[in-house]
C-alpha cells in the first residue's frame, strides 16, 4: 500500500465517494480489486465506457471481500423455521438460481462447479468467462477468516488507516499504530 | 370563584406535564445512564461512577472532536456576523421593494441542512467539484476539501454561513431600525460619511443584539451535526476524523460503538461546554452593555436553533 | 433621514441574493442533467432535460412519497400541538394571576437554552421500551411542547391582549376557558401563525433525532435524502434531484408566507 501510494500508482480516491464514482467515466482507474458483486457496480458506474475486462489473478491466490449473511436472532418467534429457511436459501441449488437471475456469486463450494456458473460470461467485461474466473479465485481461498461481532467496526478502522496513508496524512507505521489504538478503543 | 383559582393551573399543566416527561426527565436520566455501564443492546449494567467520563476524557477522539467543533464554529460565526452586519446595513436603507429584498436574503434558510450538505458536498468535490474547477481555472492548485483538516472545516462552515447569514442579518436589521434617525442627522452635520456612521454609530448602538446573535450561533454551532455528517458518504468525519464534531462523536459512541454510558457522558460534557461558552458570551455582553450605556431595544428572544 | 441607496447598494445586494440562490440553482442544474453529462467535468450552465427522469429514479431508490407524507404528518402535528399548548400556557402566564406563577415562568426561561441533543439517549431508551422506535410516535411525542413556544406566546399576549377585554368577558359570565377561546385565541393569531411556521420548519429540517429512531423503510424527507447519498453509487444527478425535490415543499411555504417569516424574525419570533 505504501509503495503503491509513493510510486503514484494509487488513484487516491476514497471508495464509494463521489470522486471515486466519477472516475469510472473519466479514465480514473487502471485496475481495481473485483469481488463478484463489484462487477455490477463497475458496469453501472462505467456505463458506456469500453475496455473493462477481468483477469484471473489475485495476490496470494484468493481472498474474500464482502458478501451477504443471513442471521436468525435468538429472540425471534419462529427460530427453527427461520433457520430452515436460511438453510434452504443458501443451499447450492438456490444459490445457482439466484446467480442466474441476478448474478449474485454463490458461497457454497458445491455450487462452484455448476456448469451454469462456470459457463457464464459477461459481455460488458469483454466477454470474459467471469463465472469460471471467480470460481477459480474462490477455490484458491486458503482459509475462511473468522468474523467476530466487531468485524465491521474493525474493518472500517482498517480502511480509514489505509486511507490516511493514501492521503499522505500518516506513514504506514503510524497508520498501523493508530489502527491498533482504534481497535483497542472499540473495547 | 373555583374557576379563577383552578383554571390557570389547568392551562399551564398540559405544558408542564409533557415538558417534565419529554424535556426534563431525559436530562436527569442522561446523568443516571452516564454513571453506569450501558450497552445499546444489552441495556443497563453495573454502576461505574465516573468511569465513563474518565474514558471519554482520555479518548483522543473526544479532544479531536472538541477542536473540530470549535474550529468550525469560529469559521462559521465570525464571517457570518461580519457579513450579516454589512448586509443589514445595506438593507437598512430606503430600498425599493424592500420586502422582496428581505425575503430574498432569507431564502437559504428554507433549505434543510441535509440538502445543504449534499449540495455543498458536490460543489466541494476533491477532484470533480465546481469549487476546484473554479480554483484551477484561476490558476491555483486544487484543494483537497475532504482530506485537509482546515479545508474541510472551511467547506462545512460555508454551509452554515450560507444558511444563516441572511437570517441573522434580519435580526440585526430589526435592531438597526430602532436606532433613532436624528443621531444620524447630527452625525451627517458633523461631516461623517455613511461608512463612518455605520461603524461609529450603528454598530455600537446595536451591540447587545450583535452579542445575542453570537450567543445563539454559539449554542447552535456547538451542536452542528447534519452538515459534517453528510459531507462524505461514510459519516465518520473523514479518514482521520478531521471533521468529526462533538455531536457526531456522541452519535458514534452511542450508535456505532453501542456504548450508551459513554455517549451520555459526552452529552453532559457537551452541555457543560455550551453553558460555559454561553456564560462567557453573556458576561461579555453585560460588560459591553454597561460600557455603551443605553440601548433602546432589547435583543430579540430566541431559543436554541438548529 | 433620507438615505436613498444608489447603484452600489443595489449591486451588492444583488450579488448577495445571487449567492443565496446559486446553490439551489446548482442543485437543480445537476439534478436536471443525465449522469453521463455530469461525469464529464462541470455540466453546462443551463438545465438539461432529465430532471423528471432523475426524480423518477430517486422515487425508485427510496420511499420518497412516504417520506414526504411522514414529514408532513410529523411537522404538522408537532407545530399544531406546540402552538396550542403554548398559547394555553402563555395566556395563563401573561394574563392570569396564580400562586407559583413567577417561579414557574423562571423555570420555563431557564430551560430555553438546554440543547435537545442532551436528552436523546434516554429518549431512545424509553422509545425502545415502548416499542416506538421506527414509528412516527418517536418523532412526535418528544416534540409536543417547547419552552420557547410558551415564552414566546406569553411575551406576545402580554402586550397584544388588553386586560379590559378579559375583564369584559369575565363580567359577561364567561368561564376562563371560554374567555381563552373567544378572546385570547383570536388575539394570539398573528403570533400563533409565526410560531406554527417556525416550529413546522424546525421539525421538517431536523436530521439528528430522525436518523437515530427511524429505519430506512419509514423515513422522513431528510432521512430519505441521506439514503440517496449513502448507497453504493453516489449518483449526483439522482442525489441533487432529490435534494431539489425535498426543498420544493418548503419553497412553496416560503413563497406563501415569506413575509410573515421575515416579520417574525424581525420581531424576535425566531426558532429554528
Amino acid at each position: 500500500m505504501t509503495s503503491l501510494s509513493e510510486e503514484g500508482l494509487s488513484t487516491n480516491l476514497v471508495q464509494w465517494s463521489e470522486d471515486w464514482t466519477a472516475s469510472f467515466q473519466n479514465d480514473g482507474f487502471a485496475t481495481m480489486a473485483c469481488p463478484g458483486w463489484m462487477l455490477g457496480v463497475i458496469e453501472g458506474n462505467a456505463d458506456g465506457v469500453e475496455g473493462w475486462d477481468i483477469a484471473n489473478v489475485f495476490p496470494g491466490g484468493g481472498g474474500n471481500w464482502g458478501g451477504s449473511y443471513l442471521t436468525v436472532p435468538a429472540q425471534g418467534d419462529n427460530v427453527e423455521e427461520a433457520q430452515e429457511l436460511a438453510k434452504w436459501l443458501t443451499a447450492p441449488e438456490q444459490q445457482i438460481k439466484a446467480f442466474e437471475a441476478k448474478g449474485t456469486f454463490p458461497s457454497q463450494v458445491d455450487a462452484l462447479t455448476d456448469p451454469a456458473l462456470t459457463g457464464s460470461t459477461n459481455e460488458f467485461f469483454n466477454g470474459a468467462p467471469t463465472g469460471q474466473i471467480l470460481a477459480d479465485r474462490a477455490e484458491a481461498v486458503p482459509f475462511i477468516a473468522h468474523k467476530g461481532p466487531k468485524f465491521a467496526d474493525i474493518n472500517t478502522a482498517f480502511q480509514q488507516a489505509i486511507q490516511r496513508v493514501d492521503e499522505g496524512k500518516e506513514s504506514a507505521d503510524e497508520a498501523w499504530d493508530s489502527f491498533l489504538a482504534d481497535v483497542e478503543r472499540l473495547g | 370563584m373555583l374557576d379563577a383559582k383552578v383554571s390557570p393551573y389547568l392551562f399551564v399543566s398540559p405544558f408542564f406535564v409533557l415538558f417534565l416527561v419529554v424535556g426534563m426527565f431525559p436530562l436527569g436520566y442522561t446523568a443516571w445512564v452516564s454513571v453506569h455501564q450501558w450497552g445499546l443492546l444489552s441495556g443497563q449494567g453495573d454502576f461505574t461512577g465516573l468511569e465513563n467520563y474518565r474514558r471519554v476524557l482520555e479518548d483522543r477522539y473526544f479532544w479531536n472532536a472538541l477542536r473540530n467543533t470549535i474550529s468550525i464554529f469560529l469559521l462559521s460565526s465570525i464571517p457570518q456576523v461580519l457579513i450579516a452586519l454589512a448586509l443589514a446595513g445595506l438593507l437598512d436603507t430606503q430600498l425599493r421593494a424592500r420586502t422582496l429584498w428581505r425575503m430574498s436574503v432569507l431564502l437559504p434558510f428554507v433549505v434543510a441542512p441535509a440538502a445543504v450538505a449534499l449540495i455543498f458536498g458536490n460543489v466541494f468535490g476533491d477532484r470533480y467539484g465546481l469549487a476546484n474547477e473554479v480554483i484551477t481555472w484561476i490558476g491555483l492548485e486544487p484543494i483537497r476539501w475532504h482530506v485537509d483538516t482546515l479545508a474541510s472545516h472551511v467547506a462545512i462552515a460555508s454551509m452554515v454561513n450560507w444558511r444563516w447569514t441572511g437570517y441573522n442579518a434580519l435580526i440585526l436589521l430589526a435592531a438597526m431600525q430602532a436606532v433613532p434617525r436624528d443621531v444620524y442627522e447630527s452625525a451627517a452635520l458633523d461631516g461623517a460619511g455613511r461608512i463612518r456612521q455605520f461603524t461609529s454609530i450603528t454598530v455600537p448602538m446595536i451591540r447587545p443584539t450583535v452579542i445575542f446573535v453570537i450567543i445563539t450561533s454559539t449554542i447552535g454551532g456547538l451542536q452542528i451535526f447534519a452538515e459534517p455528517r453528510l459531507f462524505d458518504t461514510q459519516g465518520l468525519g473523514g479518514s482521520d476524523r478531521q471533521y468529526q464534531t462533538l455531536t457526531m462523536y456522541l452519535w458514534e459512541l452511542g450508535w456505532r460503538v453501542r456504548d450508551l454510558g459513554m455517549a451520555s457522558a459526552v452529552a453532559w460534557l457537551l452541555f457543560l461546554i455550551i453553558v460555559v461558552f454561553a456564560l462567557v458570551s453573556l458576561l461579555v455582553s453585560r460588560r459591553a452593555g454597561t460600557l455603551k450605556g443605553h440601548h433602546r431595544r432589547s435583543a430579540p428572544l430566541k431559543g436554541a436553533r438548529r | 433621514m433620507n438615505r436613498r441607496p444608489g447603484f452600489f447598494v443595489y449591486g451588492l445586494l444583488t450579488a448577495f441574493v445571487l449567492g443565496s440562490c446559486a446553490p439551489l440553482y446548482w442543485s437543480f442544474l445537476v439534478g436536471s442533467h443525465s449522469r453521463e453529462v455530469l461525469t464529464k467535468r462541470v455540466p453546462p450552465l443551463l438545465p438539461g432535460g432529465h430532471f423528471w427522469d432523475n426524480a423518477q429514479r430517486a422515487f425508485d431508490a427510496v420511499p420518497f412519497w412516504k417520506a414526504l407524507g411522514n414529514s408532513l404528518i410529523v411537522s404538522g402535528t408537532v407545530a399544531t400541538s406546540v402552538v396550542f399548548f403554548s398559547t394555553l400556557a402563555g395566556f395563563a402566564f401573561a394574563k392570569l394571576t396564580f400562586r407559583g406563577r413567577t417561579p414557574m415562568l423562571v423555570f420555563v426561561v431557564a430551560t430555553l437554552a438546554v440543547p435537545t441533543q442532551l436528552g436523546v439517549i434516554p429518549l431512545f431508551i424509553v422509545m425502545a421500551k415502548l416499542g416506538w422506535v421506527g414509528s412516527l410516535w418517536a418523532l412526535i411525542v418528544p416534540s409536543l411542547v417547547t419552552a420557547f413556544g410558551v415564552f414566546f406566546m406569553r411575551q406576545y399576549l402580554l402586550d397584544a391582549l388588553p386586560d379590559e377585554l378579559i375583564d369584559a368577558a369575565r363580567v359577561d359570565g364567561c368561564s376562563l376557558f371560554r374567555t381563552f377561546w373567544t378572546v385570547a385565541l383570536p388575539a394570539a393569531r398573528p403570533a400563533a401563525g409565526i410560531l406554527w411556521l417556525f416550529t413546522f420548519m424546525a421539525t421538517w429540517t431536523d436530521f439528528f433525532w430522525p436518523l437515530i429512531v427511524l429505519p430506512a423503510s419509514n423515513p422522513t424527507v431528510q432521512i430519505a435524502l441521506q439514503q440517496l447519498q449513502s448507497g453504493y453509487y453516489v449518483d449526483y444527478s439522482l442525489v441533487l434531484a432529490g435534494a431539489t425535490l425535498s426543498t420544493i415543499p418548503l419553497l412553496v411555504l416560503f413563497v406563501l408566507t415569506g413575509r410573515q417569516m421575515v416579520a417574525g424574525i424581525m420581531q424576535g419570533a425566531v426558532k429554528g
